[in-house]
């Protein structure tokens, strides 16, 4: 088994390269790159995307005028250079010159102003000269790391095409089942290795990994609890640095003093080591803060501070209903474990998959982005909570941030699990990517012929 | 306000003629790359930081260290703070006094994060945070053995090297590093390269993916540059320029300007297999990654690592393909060992790419001595006049691209 993975206290600095990256033998060009996916996009315009959709694909054909590299470090990208004005409310941007659509028609200021105003209405972005200037109604330090996310992909319509400026362009699409990209020639940044790549949409995990073993997909994606188990098959395993939170979210605040004190108990009470090491194979973190500590470098304090509540009366505790999304085998196995350690400390809990009359519910929450003001915005949208607003980008407005969410007693987090992906053999040069980005250019073939 | 700048140097330097003149081997020198740790301003704002909640008086500190800091450093950083806080009045005492402060040295992915929990009684705490940004290097080299690849290294950055190389002669010495956007001239200065000049390199296509290129010395207008698709060369003007143009001329195979050339595929990673003046009679072979050249007393030898894996040795009449482990990188190098002329050929291994040696009798080749092995993978092998070869190998640790000058040294 070659298992590849970000360590957890040393990440800034080491990059694992999986599959002997360039090594010896120099990256072939030619095949087809067959991948498998659980993600069924319906469409794959970006202005469509929410803030944590199209990860793996739209990045191939959509790029932003900015990206987090493999270091998780915002980087240049279609934007050559930028700065704000006073407040962070005005921004300019500009352009990398010689970037043309897949159709060969520059990539102009213009262009990229109308696909930013489609998927952000709330901005006013205008185009000058080589740069585009968006102005926002409230400060927002991090707008340089929105525009790295998949949905501020820029993207232009030319009839019924949709085009990109990214290594590869679409070739057929079949919303929600499969999708077929052809490598960008002319791609500003060097044409692709592979000379396509295949996607195959929503295949669950079971579906991913028998793919692989029958040689249908070169890369899958396994789920935390059969990454073990696949690894052990002599497969390479790739993961990234923990990038999902998986956590309770109550649907409504706390009504009382007493109910505020259940919710602290219960937090106290659940046995997230457990669910780490025995329900997901040892893969993942225990959680007590939103953000892993990779991310923000002070999830320790949420822990120290954590104070053991005692049991909770009968009386006090009455039944909680408790609701999960049982597409996800793992999900169900979570939520009554959850349930046996709430009974041993006196509150009633009982689960239900899929109930719309939940008290709480098991969320796995994907982090949206290696910038930890963005992700902690996305955990409390996806949870329901009010979305935190920051004035810059300092550890001590993120920390105060984030307690505020957790003291509101709406959110309990359990653990943070990385993304693993199983790579096939004669995949080359996939890289282990601090946020579990599929760098899809760089891979290449070692059955290849030029 | 916020502001991102690309980085691109334009710094010049008058080149005097006779830098060029000379064949002489230069003594490769090695950059230090060890960064020292300055805890100083961290220091100082966590304490005053501290200070402000705390004032004047006795505290007691406890430190903790959740980071990749070595115990060495933190000893540091305690003390750093501790003065910092002396500074401002703030006494540190033993445990058991009223205001506890707690201090973590932790890290995210970004920098250094040192927390300071300031307990006051009460149960009223306050944190303290500050980022402190934070770099790691590394380096390494190989064993000794009868007959060492000796390695030094040339310069590393952060962008990938395509070809480094020392200019032979002058005084003080000057290296010239190629990387997709310009080659970098730098001179030597009390055993560091420092930056004196920067040439862009104008291209109209896009580069290709595994963007490959070399730079060779030349003896009338100093050196030239070879990219896919590009051609450059030094032009002796004051101060000194380069002047690139489109052109799929082909690129010199071996260590100097003159002999065999091969062209290379302007929008791919390898030579064609068409090379000029032919090698014998022979003037096309299949796709190769690189070529090694083997002078023998009447002819040439030649090592050619094919595009599909295979290691072809031509002499203008044969053509012999034994079977061998290497890898796509091969470079001839001039010894006092042996037969005088070795192929240093790139292997993979477990945690990155290794060099060996090779001797080649009656179309044999055979290893000798053992293996260096580096920590990533090689990005370039190229042969130089002075019968090195410069290895640039991508630093898995530091993210870094590293050049080194590779020689082939006789026991001693």
């Amino acid at each position: 088994m070659r298992r590849i993975a970000w360590p957890l206290f040393v990440i800034s600095s080491i990059l694992a390269l999986a599959g002997g990256t360039a090594a010896a033998v120099r990256p072939h060009y030619g095949d087809t790159l067959h991948v498998a996916l659980r993600e069924a996009p319906p469409f794959l315009d970006p202005a469509q995307l929410s803030v944590a959709q199209g990860k793996q694909i739209s990045p191939l054909i959509f790029e932003g005028l900015t990206q987090f590299d493999a270091h998780g470090r915002l980087q240049p990208h279609l934007a050559a250079r930028w700065e704000s004005g006073v407040g962070n409310q005005r921004w300019q941007f500009w352009l990398r010159p010689g970037v043309n659509f897949h159709d060969g028609t520059p990539l102009t200021a213009d262009a990229v102003a109308a696909s930013l105003r489609a998927a952000n209405p709330a901005w006013r972005v205008s185009a000058s000269g080589d740069s585009v200037v968006i102005e926002t109604t409230a400060f927002d330090p991090q707008l340089p790391a929105e525009l790295a996310l998949p949905r501020n992909g820029i993207a232009r319509h030319a009839g019924d095409k949709l085009l990109g400026t990214g290594p590869f362009q679409i070739s057929q699409f079949q919303p929600g089942r499969a999708l077929v990209l052809a490598a960008n020639e002319d791609y500003w940044g060097g044409r692709p290795f592979v000379d396509s790549v295949v996607a195959l949409l929503g295949q669950n995990w079971r579906q991913q990994l028998i793919a692989l073993e029958l040689g249908k997909a070169d890369v899958v994606e396994v789920a935390p609890e059969q990454v073990r188990r696949a690894g052990l098959s002599g497969r390479t395993i790739v993961e990234s640095a923990p990038n999902e939170l998986i956590a309770l979210a109550f649907t409504r605040g706390a009504e009382s003093a007493e109910e505020a004190r259940l919710r602290q108990a219960l937090s106290a009470g659940i046995d997230r080591a457990s669910i780490v090491d025995v329900l997901l194979q040892g893969q993942g973190e225990a959680a007590e803060a939103i953000l892993p500590n990779w991310m923000t470098g002070y999830a320790m304090l949420f822990a120290q501070t954590g104070q053991r509540s005692g049991n909770v009366t009968a009386a006090t505790a009455g039944a909680i209903t408790l609701s999960y999304d049982a597409s996800d085998p793992a999900n169900q196995l979570i939520a009554e474990r959850v349930a046996v350690n709430a009974r041993d400390v006196g509150i009633q809990l009982q689960t239900a998959a899929s109930t719309a009359n939940a008290d709480v519910r098991l969320l796995r929450i994907p982090l949206a982005s290696p910038q930890p003001q963005l992700a902690l915005q996305a955990v409390a949208t996806a949870a329901g909570l009010a979305v935190p607003q920051f004035q810059g980008t300092s550890a001590e407005e993120l920390y105060a941030r984030e307690k505020e969410l957790l003291q509101s007693g709406r959110i309990i987090p359990l653990a943070h699990v990385p993304q693993a992906s199983a790579i096939g053999p004669g995949v080359e040069g996939w890289r282990a990517d601090l946020f579990g980005d599929y760098r899809v250019a760089d891979v290449w073939l070692s059955g290849s012929r030029p | 306000m916020a502001v991102y700048n690309s980085q691109h140097p334009h710094m010049f330097l008058r080149i005097s003629k006779p830098l060029m003149l000379g064949m002489a081997m230069g003594l490769l020198l090695t950059v230090p790359v060890a960064l020292g740790a300055d805890w100083g301003a961290p220091a100082r704002s966590l304490a005053q930081e501290i200070a402000a909640v705390t004032g004047p008086g006795a505290v007691a500190l406890e430190v903790n260290n959740r980071s990749s800091l070595r115990p060495a450093e933190v000893e540091q950083a305690r003390g750093a703070l501790a003065a910092e806080l002396a500074v401002l009045g703030v006494k540190i005492v033993e445990s058991g006094q009223a205001v506890n402060v707690r201090v973590t040295f932790s890290e995210n992915a970004q920098s250094y994060l040192w927390i300071a929990q300031v307990n006051q009684g009460g149960g009223d705490e306050k944190v303290l945070m500050v980022s402190v940004p934070g770099a790691r290097t590394a380096g390494s080299f190989g064993p000794s053995s009868p007959l060492n690849i000796h390695r030094a290294l040339l310069w590393s950055q952060q962008s990938p090297i395509l070809d480094a190389t020392v200019l032979p002669g002058g005084n003080p010495e000057h290296l010239l590093v190629l990387d997709g956007e310009k080659v970098a001239l730098f001179s030597g200065e009390g055993g560091q390269w420092r930056p004196e000049q920067a040439f862009p390199i104008t291209h109209a296509r896009p580069w290709p993916r595994d963007l490959r290129g070399r730079i060779v010395f030349n003896r009338e207008h100093l050196f030239d540059v070879y990219l896919p698709g590009v051609v450059c060369g030094a032009v002796l003007s004051s101060p000194l320029s380069m002047a690139c143009h489109e052109a799929d001329d082909p690129w010199p195979l071996g260590a100097g300007s003159s002999g065999v050339r091969g062209f290379f595929s302007p929008a791919r990673n390898f030579f064609t297999g068409v090379v000029a003046p032919g090698i014998g009679k022979q003037n096309a072979f299949a796709p190769f990654y690189s070529a090694a050249a083997l002078p023998r007393a009447q002819y040439v030898l030649w090592a050619l690592a094919a595009v599909d894996g295979s290691v072809h040795l031509v002499d203008g009449v044969n053509d012999v393909t034994p079977r061998l482990p290497w890898g796509s990188e091969i470079a001839g190098v001039k010894s006092n060992c042996g037969s005088g002329w070795q192929i240093l050929a790139s292997a993979r291994t477990e945690t990155g790419d290794s060099l060996r040696a090779y001797e080649v009798m009656d179309r044999e080749p055979a290893p000798v001595g053992i293996a260096t092995e580096f920590n990533g993978p090689l990005n370039a092998l190229w042969s130089k006049d002075d019968g090195s070869a410069v290895a640039v190998e991508r630093n898995p640790d530091t993210g870094k691209y590293e050049a080194y000058s590779v020689a082939v040294i006789c026991h001693q």
